[in-house]
């Protein structure tokens, strides 16, 4: 047996274990978002606009992680709608700034690794490398979100009579506590790839100065920051959002309690 | 004993809020002054550099061909007539002239459009007299863009964190120092893994310490992070041994001018080491809210909220390193595909490395759960015996 088999295993051994009914379920969703992954990246293949088919699959991804593992509710609705939302942001921020900096595809350093493929394939890697980051920081900005609206939701419980001034300023204060750690989350795991470049970059005694200016940097920068630009900018969104939509209900409710007080 | 004290922090939090205030307005002026000044720095650096620049002053697009090359992709080519002005060193001034040849697809190096404004490196080609013969293009010169992002990245966690996006600042630098001591070491001839052990173990410690502060709950999260990342290296060490390293592809990594292995695992354990310190902060901080809350918890409930707390956050916590870690060969999968490779054989061959990183890394994350419950109850209890 390969080793990536045993692992997948083991995780599913792990997560059931621990996790038990809803442990499966997390292991689902990522496999069910592993092949909506690959279902995106054929479309791309067969040549249909990156970014549309991107957003698409980010909508679907964010739909199963959300509401297979938390159910339809006010905390799911309102962390799907913050999540299009940044992920509509994000793709303005990088398209732009990705387009000018020219830093789609690969670099004089990765010559190597296309040597034996076709390069000359008619496809905008510029768009894919939107693509590219916006995959790369779903998943945190989804957890964020999440983390956020079900915090909200507690505060609104356990005092309904709660101003929306208030309801946002909690939610902001939830998601500085949440910034932290997620921001560490994703630098370390990119970290992770980063490193044998980095060694390369010494290694050659490569001038910082030429660093600086080198694509295979540049789009790795790139990534890091556009998910932690990501990340902050899901905070505040998640926590308007999520107080208009619990003060709407409640704004509801009170004019059902007038209105059998007239009665 | 408590309830004091927490008042008079209380009212030390109203009274600094108002300073806190005054603090900020002063350090929003620093952060824009500093912005405008490394917006001048990178727009005008061209001096700086020994390499010659030129500024792009106008582009003649000329034919489009198309050709098919050998897995039947059809590509189209642009040939761009290019006129620059030289910015720097002793012919600052002058005018060149250089063709660039772009595909469709612009994937490769120096394959991309350019447009006027443009900053590029170029090498000229200098006859006797020391007049310019002709000129290539060599890169663009990227370093104003990425003082851009980095200048809005943090703009953007200073407005919307304040102070907590500051700390965050902070640990993400103390983390960029500590990588860059740990990569020296390794060049000076260390061990690649002990070096990349101990500078794990200062990341967890010093970036659990700047979000989280001197406490208890710090303790356990500290705790929790090191064993759960112990824990999950382990189990893919094992694994990795008792399969012979069958499926796992090291040939396919890229960058490499040492041996794999150490590399890999070295990537692999600070990978993981982000996801799981996230679980062990989360879990060892709400159930210290928990007991703290509720002194006479037993030690059983105590447990099984922390397992639920667990189980919320294992799935959207394991989405988020297996997109981190896929989304980087999204390029390369589509190469592979337009040169007619299968589905199964990228999966199976050229993305393993990937896979097997997010794999390790969600074990970790689930792995984590358990132990930092466990060692919250026994520093909690052991908490709870000194006070009494």
């Amino acid at each position: 047996m390969s080793a990536p088999i045993v692992l997948l295993i083991i995780l599913f051994a792990l997560m059931t274990l621990i996790g038990g009914k809803r442990g499966v379920k997390s292991f689902f969703t990522l496999l069910f978002n592993f092949v909506t992954f690959l279902i995106l990246i054929i479309f791309i293949y067969f040549g249909v606009d990156p970014i549309k088919v991107t957003i698409a699959g980010c909508i679907i991804i964010t739909c199963i992680t959300l509401f297979y593992i938390n159910g339809v509710n006010k905390k799911t609705v309102s962390s799907l709608i913050s999540v299009l939302i940044v992920v509509l942001l994000t793709v303005l921020i990088t398209y732009n700034m990705g387009t000018e900096a020219r830093i789609q595809g690969f670099g004089y350093e990765q010559m190597e690794t296309v040597a034996y493929l076709s390069i000359y394939v008619h496809l905008n890697f510029a768009k894919i490398l939107v693509c590219q980051i916006l995959i790369g920081l779903l998943g945190a900005i989804i957890d964020v979100s999440i983390s956020i609206s079900s915090s909200m939701n507690e505060v609104y419980k356990n005092d309904p009579s709660i101003t929306k001034n208030n309801l946002l300023k909690s939610g902001i204060n939830i998601g500085k506590d949440i910034l932290g750690t997620m921001t560490n989350t994703l630098i370390f795991a990119f970290i992770g790839g980063f490193m044998a470049f980095i060694i390369y970059f010494t290694e050659l005694h490569t001038p910082l100065a030429d660093i600086m200016n080198r694509k295979v940097f540049c789009s790795e920068v790139f990534q890091i920051l556009c998910s932690g630009i990501g990340i902050i900018l899901i905070i505040p969104v998640t926590a308007i959002i999520m107080a208009v939509i619990l003060m709407r209900k409640q704004s509801d409710s009170e004019k059902e309690k007038t209105a059998d007080e007239i009665r | 004993m408590f309830q004091p004290h927490k008042k008079a922090k209380l009212i030390m939090k109203n009274i600094m809020s108002n300073k806190h205030n005054r603090y900020i307005l002063i350090f929003s002026l620093v952060l824009l002054f500093a912005s405008i000044v490394s917006f001048y720095l990178v727009s005008n650096n061209e001096s700086y550099y020994s390499k010659t620049i030129a500024k792009i002053v106008s582009v003649t697009e000329t034919e489009d061909k198309k050709t098919e090359n050998d897995n039947g992709n059809i590509e189209t080519f642009t040939n761009e007539k290019i006129q620059a002005v030289i910015m720097n060193g002793v012919h600052k001034g002058e005018k060149v002239n250089f063709q660039n040849t772009v595909s469709y697809s612009q994937t490769v190096d120096k394959d991309m459009s350019l447009k006027v404004n443009d900053e590029v490196f170029v090498s000229v080609n200098e006859g006797a007299d020391k007049k310019i013969i002709s000129a290539q293009f060599q890169d663009l010169k990227r370093d104003k863009y990425v003082a851009y992002i980095i200048i809005l990245f943090v703009a953007l966690i200073l407005l919307i964190g304040g102070l907590k996006g500051l700390r965050s600042l902070i640990s993400v630098l103390f983390n960029v120092i500590i990588f860059s001591v740990a990569i020296e070491l390794f060049m000076h001839g260390y061990n690649l893994m002990l070096v990349a052990s101990i500078a794990s173990l200062l990341f967890i410690i010093v970036s659990i310490s700047i979000v989280s502060g001197k406490n208890i709950k710090t303790l356990s999260a500290i705790i929790g992070t090191v064993a759960g990342t112990l824990f999950s290296i382990l189990i893919a060490v094992i694994v990795i041994r008792i399969t012979h390293s069958t499926g796992v592809h090291y040939e396919q990594m890229e960058f490499l001018t040492h041996p794999p292995e150490p590399i890999f695992f070295a990537e692999i354990l600070m990978g993981t080491l982000g996801g799981i310190m996230d679980i062990a902060i989360s879990i060892s901080s709400a159930m210290n809210e928990i007991y703290d809350k509720n002194n006479a918890i037993e030690r059983k409930s105590l447990i099984q909220s922390g397992m639920e707390i667990g189980k919320d956050i294992m799935g959207t916590m394991s989405n988020t390193l297996v997109f981190a870690y896929i989304s980087g060969s999204i390029p390369i999968f589509l190469l592979w595909l337009k040169s007619g490779y299968s589905i199964s054989n990228i999966i199976d061959v050229n993305i393993s490395l990937e896979v097997m990183r997010a794999l390790i890394g969600s074990i970790g994350i689930v792995l984590s759960i358990p132990i930092t419950i466990f060692i919250c109850v026994i520093l909690l209890k052991k908490h709870r015996i000194g006070e009494t």
